[in-house]
């Protein structure tokens, strides 16, 4: 057992970070716990996010704890800070508003971002994000003024968009390709299923293009793809997957490939710093393999592990229960998700 | 129609209302201080990090000029085949690049703007040669790589006549046997070669030194003989199964590929390798029919030596990259092969610095293929040189490396072949280097040294707004396009071209300000966006030259307002806020000069 006035602090306010914040209190009544997010609201459910548009409840209702519960664990949430730098051998992180913050064991647990093809890059102002509350908020704001949506890619984020979409009347048109759908391998009979169940519900899907443009047109958009089809839009969502949130380790010296790489006891390169979830690339003895894990389901466990090794328990990482994406009523095998079907 | 007013045409308007007097006024200096020179080195971080110390910023802003023959020039004096660097060089620039340093955003795509200057430079452009005089000495080339033709060249230039001797059919070496045609245009080599042909340069291709004809005989022929005949032997991996059929290394394969060989990939191809030859050998699979292609990597991509674009145009074709692997065996398994490899983790740092692979216990597993490639470096051939020169503890020639000198009087070694595999720019500027110490040999004296020039320059030549310019992205051929040898990278265009020249801070300007005319008003610090200005107590010179910045902010202490250049990215909003105009801009630069007797 760890010394009691352990200071552990979380980069990270998701289901990886929660999930570690209630092991490790659980683990040590006494400790320091702080959990650090850049995000102005605290730790929902994310599969809640796309209904949340449908009602007209309170952001409150997405919430997995209230604040009161991290008072009652004693446990500190500092939201609205964003992490610059990780200084491991000084064992101290920086906020952007320049606060040192001293940790003696540090989770990071940064989740992931949507990814932006390089192509796109210049069109980044033009995209719309769906991720978290705030984006959520937004948008429900503006739903009464659009008719037609956009979706740049085929990721989970986007699917579970399009079916509320379809519920609130609006159109939408996927642009899919192979680099940009996900979690699911871009094979041919997945494209087939997947392509067939959209169009019946009066989904358009432009298949094996590329978004290559977007340009403002009036108070909409217009998409372009490289096959030469234009689509006039109110608003294009970027729905493209995801990748590691981890640009604040540049200079850190903590090994990374795509993710945070971490050894089967979740720990990184660096002494003393863990990483779970979505941030996190993970050797898995039972596979002999690393793997980048996504979803809620991965998130969870991987911040129990990850906490519980940095209590010392030398708990070895193990795969999660599988999830299923069901489409036109065929299962697909998906790690890390609870599952969810799009027939909706 | 009015004309549109540009950041050019104002600059020569404001020239053409100045006196004639003025207007011829060039105020130049030439200093060989180890300040100076070490100002350059700290300062243009670029042409630092460039082994042949390529001026960048020069080169950069004759393109923004349009001005494109003097850009392939200015890249010409030093790295003799802008052209096909221009495609395929291993860009440490970019690496050194202030704009790529933290906060400041990408690195200038300075490699592909040198691609622009050969692109757009006028048809029938000319060459320029700064020829000595015939010294009336005989110099032999042992290989046509760009090792043997940078030395060509430059011992061409002193005057030497010179003589090629290459062993494969045609000249060029790996840059034509080992560097696949999609990623340079042979058409753009043939070129740049013939270029340095015309110097008078003899080639005798198809002839091998040491079967051919001996060693010894051209020691006995030429008054000098520089051995620069690259690296031909294959690292082997030393595992069982290297020598089955369809496992090759990446060097012959690559070699049979160029040569327009029919050579067996089958479906599936495994490379082995982190390199710019296993990026080659997998993309060449891939346009040789093969349908999966994994290249297997010891660390991660982090770590690997090749450029993030050309990794960025690998996966784009679709071929797989498998981090963190070690490859421990091959069989023969009916039609196919089984690879055996492990999982590795990260471990320490190497004493080059490289980064290690720990295989983890327990980790193996098995992959399937029709053919595999190891590509893990190659080694000097050096068997012809034997008998006359003495080898190292890791059968490397001894040699001095700043003389290029080897133990036999009268030859030299240059390039790969003595120092091991290393970059196209690296052997070349090896090659020019032996080719002034060959030339200090011949004529007992040297010729040619390296001088810091200095020009006042009255404007600063940039904009502040240019430093929010993206990265242009290179153009490339769609993933269906890429067939056979079409070349994959388009090029920028002029209008592309001009925009990232914009993005050059042209770190070779040096913004002084003059102390004596200086009020003190801060204004300059007030506006600077990177901090690099400071009240400032003593300016110190270190014994390498270096100057070091004692900063104060007690006024009491305060004995002059210095800009720190290595900080600062030339915006020039100090020069315009500045009221007593006490901010001065001058152009530094590294050129080669002739040392008169």
């Amino acid at each position: 057992m760890p010394k009691k006035a352990f200071k552990y602090v979380i980069i990270g306010d998701g289901h990886a970070g929660n999930s570690a914040a209630k092991t490790l209190r659980e683990g040590n009544r006494d400790a320091e716990i702080i959990i650090i997010s850049s995000k102005p609201t605290h730790y929902f459910d994310h599969s809640l996010l796309a209904n949340f548009l449908l009602d007209k409840k309170d952001i409150t209702s997405l919430y997995l704890y209230p604040y009161t519960w991290y008072k009652e664990n004693n446990i500190r949430l500092r939201l609205n800070q964003t992490v610059t730098k990780v200084i491991p051998d000084k064992h101290q992180l920086i906020l952007a508003h320049n606060e040192r913050i001293h940790y003696d064991r540090l989770l990071v647990a940064s989740g992931a971002k949507p990814k932006l093809p390089e192509s796109l890059s210049r069109y980044k102002s033009l995209l719309t994000v769906f991720t978290d509350a705030v984006e959520a908020l937004k948008l429900r704001e503006r739903l009464g003024k659009l008719k037609h949506v956009t979706m740049v890619g085929g990721d989970c984020i986007g699917l579970h968009l399009a079916g509320a979409m379809l519920k609130l009347g609006k159109s939408v048109t996927f642009v899919l390709n192979e680099y940009n759908f996900w979690p699911l391998e871009y094979d041919e009979a997945v494209k087939d299923k997947l392509i067939e169940s959209l169009k019946k519900k009066h989904i358009e899907v432009i298949a094996d293009d590329i978004t290559t443009e977007i340009v403002k047109d009036g108070t909409g958009l217009n998409v372009m793809t490289k096959n030469g089809k234009i689509i006039k839009t109110d608003l294009a969502f970027l729905t493209s997957g995801m990748v590691p949130n981890i640009d604040f380790l540049d200079g850190s010296g903590i090994d990374v490939q795509t993710g945070i790489l971490v050894d089967e006891y979740m720990h990184t390169s660096a002494q003393d710093i863990w990483a779970a979830g979505e941030c996190a690339t993970v050797y898995y003895p039972e596979l002999k393999d690393y793997r980048q894990t996504t979803g809620e389901i991965n998130a969870k466990v991987l911040g129990n592990i990850s906490a519980r090794n940095m209590l010392e328990e030398k708990k070895v990482v193990s795969l999660a229960e599988p999830g299923k994406i069901t489409i036109e009523g065929e299962d697909f095998i998906t790690y890390g998700w609870k599952g969810f079907s799009i027939d909706i | 129609m009015k004309e549109e007013k540009t950041y050019l045409s104002s600059e020569r308007e404001s020239f053409n209302h100045l006196t004639a007097a003025r207007r011829v006024e060039r105020s130049v200096y030439f200093s060989n201080n180890k300040k100076d020179f070490a100002w350059m080195g700290e300062n243009v971080p670029c042409q630092t990090a460039c082994p042949a110390l390529t001026n960048i910023p020069g080169y950069i802003y004759t393109d923004y000029q349009e001005r494109y023959g003097r850009s392939y020039e200015i890249n010409r004096y030093v790295n003799i085949l802008p052209g096909v660097l221009g495609r395929i060089c291993s860009r440490p620039c970019e690496l050194a690049c202030r704009h790529g340093w933290p906060g400041f955003g990408e690195p200038v795509a300075i490699c592909h703007l040198k691609r622009v200057a050969s692109d757009f430079k006028p048809e029938g452009h000319r060459i320029e040669e700064f020829m000595f005089g015939p010294s009336g000495k005989k110099v032999a080339v042992v290989g046509s790589g760009p090792a043997g033709l940078g030395a060509a060249h430059d011992l061409a230039i002193f005057g030497h006549r010179v003589t090629i001797y290459e062993a494969l059919e045609r000249p060029g070496g790996m840059l034509r046997y080992g560097i696949p045609e999609f990623r340079l245009p042979r058409d753009i080599l043939d070129v740049e070669i013939s270029n340095i042909l015309r110097l008078g340069v003899d080639l005798h291709a198809g002839v091998r030194v040491g079967k051919d004809i001996k060693l010894e005989e051209l020691l006995r022929s030429y008054d000098a003989v520089v051995l620069t005949a690259g690296t031909y032997s294959p690292n082997k991996l030393g595992i069982k199964g290297e020598t089955l059929d369809h496992v090759y290394s990446g060097l012959d394969f690559m070699m049979d590929a160029n040569s327009g060989k029919d050579v067996f990939v089958g479906s599936k191809v495994l490379v082995v390798g982190g390199g710019y030859t296993a990026m080659d050998c997998a993309r060449t699979s891939m346009r040789l029919g093969a349908r999966r292609v994994i290249i297997n990597i010891l660390t991660t991509e982090d770590y690997i030596t090749v450029n993030r674009d050309e990794l960025n145009e690998v996966k784009t074709e679709n071929v797989e990259i498998r981090g963190l692997v070690s490859i421990e065996q091959v069989d023969r398994s009916g039609n196919s092969l089984g690879v055996r490899f492990k999982r590795n983790r990260l471990g320490g740092y190497s004493e080059k610095g490289e980064r290690l692979a720990v295989p983890i216990k327990g980790s193996d597993f098995t992959d399937d293929a029709d053919s595999v490639i190891y590509a893990v470096g190659q080694r000097p051939e050096i068997s012809f040189v034997k008998s006359v020169l003495r080898l190292d503890k890791g059968n490397m020639i001894t040699y001095d490396r700043s003389s290029f000198a080897t133990d036999v009087k009268g030859l030299f070694v240059a390039g790969d072949f003595g120092t091991g595999a290393s970059t196209v720019i690296e052997s070349i500027a090896s090659g020019r280097n032996a080719a002034w110490a060959i030339d200090r040999y011949l004529a007992d004296r040297t010729r040619r040294k390296k001088v810091v020039r200095f020009e006042k320059y009255a404007e600063k030549q940039r904009e502040r707004a240019w430093d929010f310019i993206p990265r242009q992205a290179m153009p490339t051929l769609p993933v269906k396009e890429r067939v056979d040898q079409v070349e994959v990278e388009l090029g920028l265009n002029m209008t592309l071209g001009k925009e990232e020249a914009k993005r050059c801070y042209l770190c070779y300007l040096k913004f002084e300000i003059d102390v004596p005319r200086c009020i003190y008003c801060r204004y300059c610090i007030d506006v600077c966006p990177t901090n690099c200005i400071h009240t400032t107590k003593d300016v110190i010179t270190e014994d390498d030259g270096k100057q070091r910045l004692v900063v104060t902010d007690k006024w009491n202490e305060v004995s002059a307002i210095v800009i720190d250049n290595n900080n600062c990215i030339r915006c020039g909003n100090c020069k315009k806020v500045c009221p007593v105009e006490c901010i001065d801009v001058v152009k530094v630069e590294l050129i080669e000069q002739d040392v008169e007797v």
